[in-house]
């Protein structure tokens, strides 16, 4: 059973994205971890105990403790983890920000929609990422 | 022989001889001061001839207030007291005219010694005295302007190597009231030593004839240990008035007290300076202060977005749920905070334009205007089909400008025609340019709504508006935006426009038009 992790330490912002996954029918499950570190261990832990890695990362740029940037820059540089496809979900358009999370290896810059409908694009563009088989 | 034959006797050689001297007029008179010859420069000098003063008194070629004062008298008795007497004074020519003379009296006496008369020699000075006159009148002239604009005089013998000073060079040179000749050394001394290298090898070059009659400033020390700037300045003076080679006869020169125009003009220096200073840190502070308020409008429009945009996708979620049994009221109440909400978006989408124009660092390049207002004008047809609207846009405007920021002014402007020509049935927007004073005058021109040029300040402040928004939507950024970007390229905006008879908004652009 593949499932994303969805990374954000605003409550709000989960809620909302759930919301609009489940307005879309978007039926996948979804982990969720709330800032870098607890992200990173989380997947360090599914590694180390034989579980499924998730077939994306969704993460927010920023976060406590460790931030998008830097969670990106750990799994891309984890020979174990950097098959993992990831995508960045934050409210920040700007473009500082959208070219440093490229160049550290995001597949994707998506910016979370104000209007609910606008959710049907994140589903689309997850669910390409998710498709993206890649050896573990 | 011949010599004897020519002249009968001894005093008819002197008197010829005397009389050749025209400027000498020779008179003899007896002991009681009567005139007993009258030689012809006597004739000229006082206009008698001899038959009209023979026999009269000496008196009459003296002036009355000299006669009145025994002046007449008292000369020939001088004469025979002291065996001569010479004197200068006034004389009275027959025609009244008087002559300044230089005269010599002295007795004649036989050959006891007996005083037999007197002779007086005349030599007529009118003319020179005149000369002496003139020239004492123009030095004392000279002197009085030196003396009430605190100049002090000055002159050099190149022979002596010494300076002759007047009262008020000698005060100035710290010399107090010497006349003597000073050699230079002695004013050298009085120089601040920082003055006195320059100082010396300019005079050294003066002397030589070069540079003469260039300004020299410098420091003297006067008495009390003070210094005071002075300005000299030096004319040549040649022994051949046309040959100007080689070293001077003489240097002429004056000398001036400069402390005060030196001391402000120091003082509008600094003044100067303090201001220029003042500026920078000015314009420093307030260009961290613009950096600030950017960087906090940027954040906070930012950090505004994340909560409102919960807002409007929660009271969505609302709305959308299947379970949320709520009144239509409440609908209608859920339906305008959204519109709020999307309202508050566009201002803060707008505010965050207007601070990434004035952030974005400016990137020039060669930018086909015309394409892209040509772009814009088939997106905003494309978005409203229904809409009768005529572009007139002028082929291969070109700018060398930043072509991100041109064309967000341009879509701005095109859309503002657009939005403000939207009551009208038909409409006509026109994007050209025009020469003016030699500059490319870019304009956009729409035949809408118009405004009130009353109003015409209001138009490029942020979030100034001059229609309501229930006529034309909008947030009042997008001028200020076309404004920014416009000065941000070192040029002008400005528009003209009447109540229900369209807009026309100018602007240029430091480039030149290509």
């Amino acid at each position: 059973m593949s499932y994303i992790l969805l990374v954000d330490d605003d409550r709000d912002d989960i809620e909302l994205t759930m919301l609009g996954f489940r307005d879309e029918g978007f039926k996948c499950e979804v982990a969720v971890a709330h800032d870098g570190k607890e992200a990173l261990d989380f997947l360090l832990a599914a590694y180390s105990a034989h579980r499924p890695l998730p077939a994306a990362v969704l993460l927010d740029l920023k976060m406590p403790r460790m931030d998008g940037f830097e969670l990106i820059t750990r799994v891309m540089g984890d020979p174990r983890l950097r098959h993992i496809p990831v995508a960045v979900l934050t409210s920040s358009g700007h473009e500082t920000d959208i070219k440093e999370a490229e160049r550290l290896g995001a597949s994707r810059y998506l910016r979370k929609p104000t209007d609910l409908k606008d959710y049907f694009l994140i589903v689309q563009e997850v669910k390409a990422l998710m498709t993206v088989k890649t050896a573990p | 022989m011949r010599r004897r034959r020519a002249f009968r006797t001894v005093p008819d050689f002197f008197r010829l001889a005397f009389e050749s001297l025209a400027e000498y007029a020779l008179v003899t008179t007896g002991t009681d001061l009567m005139i007993s010859s009258w030689g012809v420069p006597a004739r000229g000098m006082f206009g008698y001839s001899e038959e009209e003063v023979i026999g009269r008194s000496i008196g009459i070629i003296f002036t009355p207030e000299d006669i009145a004062a025994g002046i007449d008298k008292r000369e020939f008795a001088d004469a025979l007291e002291q065996g001569r007497r010479i004197d200068q004074r006034w004389h009275v020519r027959k025609d009244g005219r008087r002559l300044w003379c230089h005269g010599l009296a002295f007795p004649l006496r036989d050959a006891k010694g007996t005083a037999r008369g007197f002779v007086k020699l005349i030599r007529d000075d009118t003319e020179r005295k005149s000369k002496d006159d003139d020239l004492r009148e123009k030095e004392e002239r000279l002197r009085l302007a030196a003396e009430s604009t605190g100049l002090g005089l000055w002159d050099f013998d190149m022979a002596k190597k010494t300076f002759l000073l007047s009262a008020r060079a000698a005060q100035l040179f710290g010399l107090g009231g010497e006349r003597t000749p000073v050699g230079f050394e002695r004013i050298l001394e009085k120089v601040h030593s920082d003055d006195r290298s320059t100082i010396s090898a300019d005079f050294e070059q003066a002397l030589q004839g070069v540079g003469v009659g260039r300004d020299m400033e410098y420091r003297i020390r006067t008495p009390d240990g003070k210094y005071r700037w002075v300005r000299t300045l030096a004319r040549a003076l040649y022994e051949d008035g046309a040959k100007r080679e080689g070293p001077p006869r003489r240097l002429l020169g004056s000398v001036i007290d400069i402390t005060e125009e030196h001391r402000k003009k120091i003082l509008d220096y600094e003044l100067n300076r303090e201001l220029e200073r003042r500026v920078k840190e000015r314009t420093a502070q307030f260009q961290a202060l613009n950096k600030e308020l950017e960087s906090f409008a940027y954040s906070a429009s930012h950090d505004l977005r994340a909560p409102l945009r919960k807002i409007s996708a929660f009271s969505q979620a609302i709305l959308q749920s299947r379970e949320s049994r709520i009144s239509s009221t409440d609908q209608g109440y859920f339906e305008r905070i959204m519109a709020a909400t999307s309202k508050m978006h566009r201002l803060i989408d707008d505010m965050l334009n207007l601070t990434r124009v004035t952030r974005k660092p400016l990137v020039r390049a060669v930018c086909d205007l015309s394409a892209t207002a040509r772009a814009i004008a088939d997106d905003l047809r494309r978005n409203d089909p229904r809409r009768d609207v005529d572009f007139v846009i002028r082929d291969d405007v070109r700018a060398d400008v930043d072509c991100d920021l041109m064309t967000v002014a341009l879509r701005s402007l095109l859309e503002n025609a657009w939005k403000f020509t939207g009551k009208h049935p038909r409409a006509r927007i026109e994007f050209g340019v025009k020469p003016e004073e030699g500059r490319p005058v870019y304009f956009v021109k729409d035949d809408g709504a118009g405004f009130d040029m009353r109003f015409a300040h209001k138009l490029f402040g942020a979030f100034r508006r001059l229609h309501s928004e229930e006529q034309f939507s909008g947030t009042g950024v997008g001028l200020g935006i076309v404004e920014r970007i416009v000065s941000r390229h070192h040029g002008r905006i400005w528009a003209e426009a009447k109540v229900e008879e369209g807009a026309t908004f100018y602007f240029t652009l430091d480039s030149e038009s290509l």
